[in-house]
């Protein structure tokens, strides 16, 4: 039997219970017949679905018999069911704009919590059951962090019995020597059983093994064997050069596994590309003489710990036998020490606070969108309930109990959350798979999601179902049944009035902080006018990947500057520490006036190889430059910006004074200032305008950024600098190349991408609350029909009436209007940090989004308005 | 008028009946129509006795094996109805396909 044929009759199958009784033994064997004998293919299929209509034409023709006492349980439910349903399809406007409103929210709701599902619930992507794993470190007060060293790795591993095993890695950047250009990547240096503790299975190929000891293998990720040999098994045994060294891919990890640790989030996140012994460390990395200073987990010194759990064995009992054993302690170190072991939990990261406030914020603004459906949703609900009211008083006085009706209402309210569920999960598989982007692991929609989908619909469904299901069985029989008009806008519907007032507020508040952030980033792309950016180009290295030592990296830094510099079309080129518009480390200062407790100050600025001040474009407003001279040895000179100067306080001239200057630790250098620059926002996008600069280094730094001054297009440059660097060493990865505007508009892209989202869902809840609106107010008008009429009656003239109707939105729009300005304003205070030279309060922001609510509300309340005037008022009058 | 309404659907699926279509899936594929519209026209026409159906004899399903056919046929009410309709909807006739003639 075919496929098609098989699934044609299971379809045929399931449909036969509903079919009648008297007719259900025939209409089973006709179906059953006619697909058998039917050719198979997808007509057959299609055949096959439409035999629900067929289930429907029998049910009509012979009908279920009348029950004749009410009968509750199940029996009872499913009548309820078929009452709800023909309900609401009763009125498929009201169903259409309340499930469209609930959608949006729990598809926006269902799809952060998939995201924060993948992140802290999900068990992590190639590892087996990683709730039996934990982290193991010494807890100290000189050590600070959740480090161990080589030497506690062999000690814990010997001592501690509460493990199957205990693995060691750390996590390094390296330069990869793919095909075509090196690239920086991550790599996991680890012990040979950590793929066999973490329960890790190949994709292709074989993991590392004890047996490997130094022999220069590596392990790639999925999407690196991928994107560089087109498939995993094609990448074994090809040859990828590490940071110069190279290395024989041994088998490729399984899809999305990271390991059992991310840095970072988003874009930023490191997705490790491979995994190397941690025996080849010495030969892939420097040696670096300041590991403790540095505290980076980098040097590959400093590892972390994972070890799996014998079976049977607790948490506790793990923790209570790490308390008893002693830790191991460099000699020479005192203060109180201990082993700790953590649970690894699930998910790639650590449950820190900064985690916690991601999450919260992810989920956060979704949660405020489902809320605004909710209220939208119960708006439509308490109109129609109150136009249903004669339906529910005939009901009541036919003697349903007040339980029934609600229990009836809610199922109707549950019923729409349950269709906008349903839509919500189809359309957050979509919006999930847009997510893979930014995510470090995968975040599809599992059960989970779909438990808390189907949670969010129950809650939703209720939530807004059950103030309109109370509200409408409350009160007398009869008021409903006379029919008598005139109830408006008193008492009953101020909680109609609250709800449209509270989403308008809501709508504002996201609105007002969309155009915060987009008003902030207006800022942000001046930021760097006054100094000419527009002429600017940065590349960023890292020398101690290749193992430079500081002598040998210095040089390089120098015919680097030398190349550049002889190129045709360069004005001014300079080796800094920090690349265009990130943070600076900063230097300090003293005085001779100096007091206060520390003895020196801290500012902006920075001691760059280099023409420094013509390569980024500052201006020397006082005094003179620096010179030739002034960049050989130990620095005797400094420039200081006018704020800067203004903050010393020196007495008389500045210029000329002599000041102690360091970079980072106590001033030492006497250097004399010559010069005074114009103020500019230098390094970061909100630093102050305060900075020193000296014409010559403090110290070296592998890590650099050159930036590069030209006279014509700063991207025509690009390929130059690739170019002048891998004449320099083939092997050096560049980490970023662009022209200062792109490397501005990296830094600002997380508030563009706030404000592009808030504007988003301020968009859409705004329609959301011009469509409540709406519905509201198209209820006002047929509810007024009566009293309208004998205003017309009275002499009222069409516009009178329509200028009633209006005059009623915007009478709900603006307390709505004020009340959003407040929340916003109030958040926007929180948020200020992020804002940038943007008060809270913004006219432009604010105004621009009231002149919007009231276009909206105005168009939403134009058709009501107009059905108002066209009221026939004989006719209206006549029908009472 | 106490002859019930029918469909236009409903009266085509009565004219390929006519026409000797005797299996609800050969309807459909005379007619064209999916077959969430030919089985409740039947199941209409049936109840209202203008075709009556039966199952295939045994001894045809049992020889391949496969649950045995329900066949529907016209009656005289049904052909009456038609000849009434047909005279009423000349364009019914037309739209049918001419050589699927057969009984």
């Amino acid at each position: 039997m075919s496929v098609t044929k098989r699934l044609a009759s299971v379809i045929v199958r399931t449909l036969v219970p509903f079919v009648p009784a008297p007719s259900r033994a025939r209409w089973r064997e006709e179906w059953l017949g006619e697909i058998d004998a039917a050719a198979p293919g997808r007509e057959l299929l299609w055949r096959a679905c439409g035999s629900w209509r067929d289930v429907l034409a029998c049910r009509r023709l012979m009908p279920a018999p009348r029950r004749e006492t009410p009968v509750f349980g199940l029996r009872g439910i499913a009548d309820d069911v078929r009452y709800s349903a023909r309900a609401i399809s009763r009125s498929p406007g009201f169903t259409l704009a309340a499930v469209a409103s609930l959608s949006i929210g729990i598809a926006a709701t269902t799809t952060a919590f998939s995201a924060v599902n993948a992140l802290l619930l999900r068990s992590l992507p190639g590892v087996a059951d990683s709730t039996r794993l934990v982290h193991v470190f010494t807890v100290a007060a000189w050590l600070g962090g959740g480090m161990s060293s080589e030497r506690s790795y062999q000690h814990y591993k010997d001592s501690l019995t509460s493990f199957s095993d205990l693995t060691a890695y750390s996590t390094v950047e390296v330069a990869i020597g793919t095909p075509g250009e090196p690239a920086v990547g991550t790599a996991v240096l680890v012990a040979p059983n950590y793929f066999s503790v973490l329960g890790t299975t190949a994709a292709a190929g074989r993991l590392l093994q004890e047996a490997d000891g130094t022999q220069p293998l590596v392990v790639v990720s999925h999407d690196f064997a991928v994107s560089h040999f087109g498939s995993p098994a094609a990448a074994i045994g090809q040859v990828v050069p590490v940071n110069g060294l190279p290395l024989d891919i041994a088998g490729v990890a399984p899809r999305s596994f990271v390991g059992v640790r991310v840095t970072g989030l988003g874009e930023s996140a490191s997705r490790p590309q491979l995994w190397a012994p941690r025996s080849l460390r010495t030969m892939l990395l420097a040696p670096r003489a300041d590991l403790i200073n540095r505290s980076a987990p980098g040097d590959g010194t400093w590892i972390s710990l994972v070890g799996r759990l014998r079976p049977g064995v607790s948490i506790a009992q793990a923790q209570a036998q790490a308390a008893s054993v002693p830790p191991h302690i460099p000699s020479g170190t005192r203060g109180e020490a201990r082993a700790q072991i953590t649970p690894l939990g699930r998910g790639p990261y650590d449950s820190t606070a900064d985690v916690a406030i991601v999450v919260g914020l992810a989920l956060g603004i979704p949660f405020i969108v489902l809320a605004i459906g909710c209220a939208n949703a119960a708006n439509l609900q308490l109109a129609r309930a109150a136009r249903r009211s004669a339906e529910i008083a005939v009901m009541r006085s036919l003697g349903a109990p007040r339980g029934a009706i609600v229990r009836q209402l809610l199922l109707e309210s549950l019923m729409v959350a349950g269709i906008a569920g349903t839509l919500a999960v189809l359309g957050s598989v979509w919006t999930t798979s847009l997510l893979d982007g930014f995510m470090p692991v995968p975040s599809p929609v599992d059960w989970r999601v779909l438990a808390f989908a189907l949670g969010t619909v129950l809650i939703t469904g209720v939530a807004f179902g059950i103030v309109p299901a109370l509200r409408a069985t409350r009160g007398d029989l009869t008021a409903p049944l006379k029919d008598s008009a005139g109830t408006a806008l008193h008492g009953r519907s101020r909680l109609r009035g609250g709800l449209i007032v509270s989403q308008v507020a809501l709508s504002i508040l996201l609105l007002v902080l969309a155009g915060l952030f987009s008003r902030t980033l207006q800022r942000l792309h001046g930021v760097g006018s006054e100094r000419d950016v527009s002429h600017l180009a940065a590349a960023s290295m890292d020398l101690s990947l290749l193992k430079y030592s500081d002598a040998r990296g210095r040089q390089f830094q120098k015919d680097l500057l030398a190349r550049l510099e002889a190129t045709p079309g360069v004005v001014a080129a300079s080796v800094v520490p920090v690349a265009p518009f990130s943070r600076a480390p900063g230097l300090t200062y003293r005085t001779a006036q100096h007091t206060g407790r520390i003895p020196y100050r801290y500012t902006n600025g920075g001691a760059p190889l280099g023409r420094f001040i013509e390569a980024a474009g500052l201006r020397v407003v006082r005094g003179r430059g620096f010179t030739e001279e002034d960049r050989q040895g130990i620095p005797k000179v400094a420039l200081v910006s006018e704020t800067l100067a203004r903050q010393m306080a020196l007495p008389g001239d500045p210029v000329g004074q002599r000041v102690l200057v360091g970079d980072g630790d106590i001033p030492k250098i006497e250097v004399e200032i010559v010069g005074i620059t114009a103020d500019v926002p230098l390094w970061a996008v909100r630093a102050d305008p305060q900075a020193m600069f000296l014409p010559s280094p403090l110290s070296y730094d592998a890590r650099f950024s050159v930036w590069v001054r030209t006279h014509n297009d700063p991207a025509l440059i690009l390929p130059t600098i690739r170019e002048i660097a891998r004449e320099l060493d083939p092997r050096l990865p560049m980490q970023r190349l662009g022209t200062a505007e792109s490397w501005r508009d990296d830094e600002t892209a997380p508030i563009r991408w706030i404000a592009s989202g808030l504007g988003l869902m301020g968009l859409l809840a705004l329609l959301l609350a011009g469509a409540g609106l709406y519905a509201v107010m198209s209820y006002l008008v047929a509810s007024r029909r009566h009293e309208m009429a004998v205003r017309v009656a009275l002499g009222a003239r069409p516009r009178d009436l329509s200028s009633l109707i209006v005059g009623q939105a915007v009478r709900l729009a603006i307390p709505g209007l004020v009340l959003g300005g407040v929340l916003a304003a109030g958040a926007a205070r929180v948020a200020r940090a992020m804002l940038f030279g943007v008060s809270p309060v913004d006219p432009l922001a604010l105004g621009g989004v009231s002149l919007l609510l009231l276009v909206v509300a105005i168009a939403a309340t134009l058709a009501p308005a107009l059905r108002a005037a066209r009221l026939d008022p004989l006719a209206t009058l006549r029908r009472q | 008028m106490s002859e019930p309404a029918l469909s236009y659907t409903a009266l085509f699926v009565l004219q390929a009946v006519a026409r000797g279509y005797r299996f609800g899936f050969d309807i459909m594929d005379a007619t064209q129509l999916p077959s969430g519209t030919v089985y409740p026209a039947l199941r209409r026409l049936e109840s209202f006795g203008f075709v009556e159906s039966a199952w295939e004899e045994d001894a045809r399903a049992r020889k391949h094996a496969r649950p045995r056919r329900r066949n529907y046929q016209l009656t005289a009410a049904g052909r009456r109805m038609l000849t009434v309709a047909n005279s009423r909807y000349r364009a019914v006739q037309a739209l049918f396909p001419q050589k699927a003639e057969r009984s």
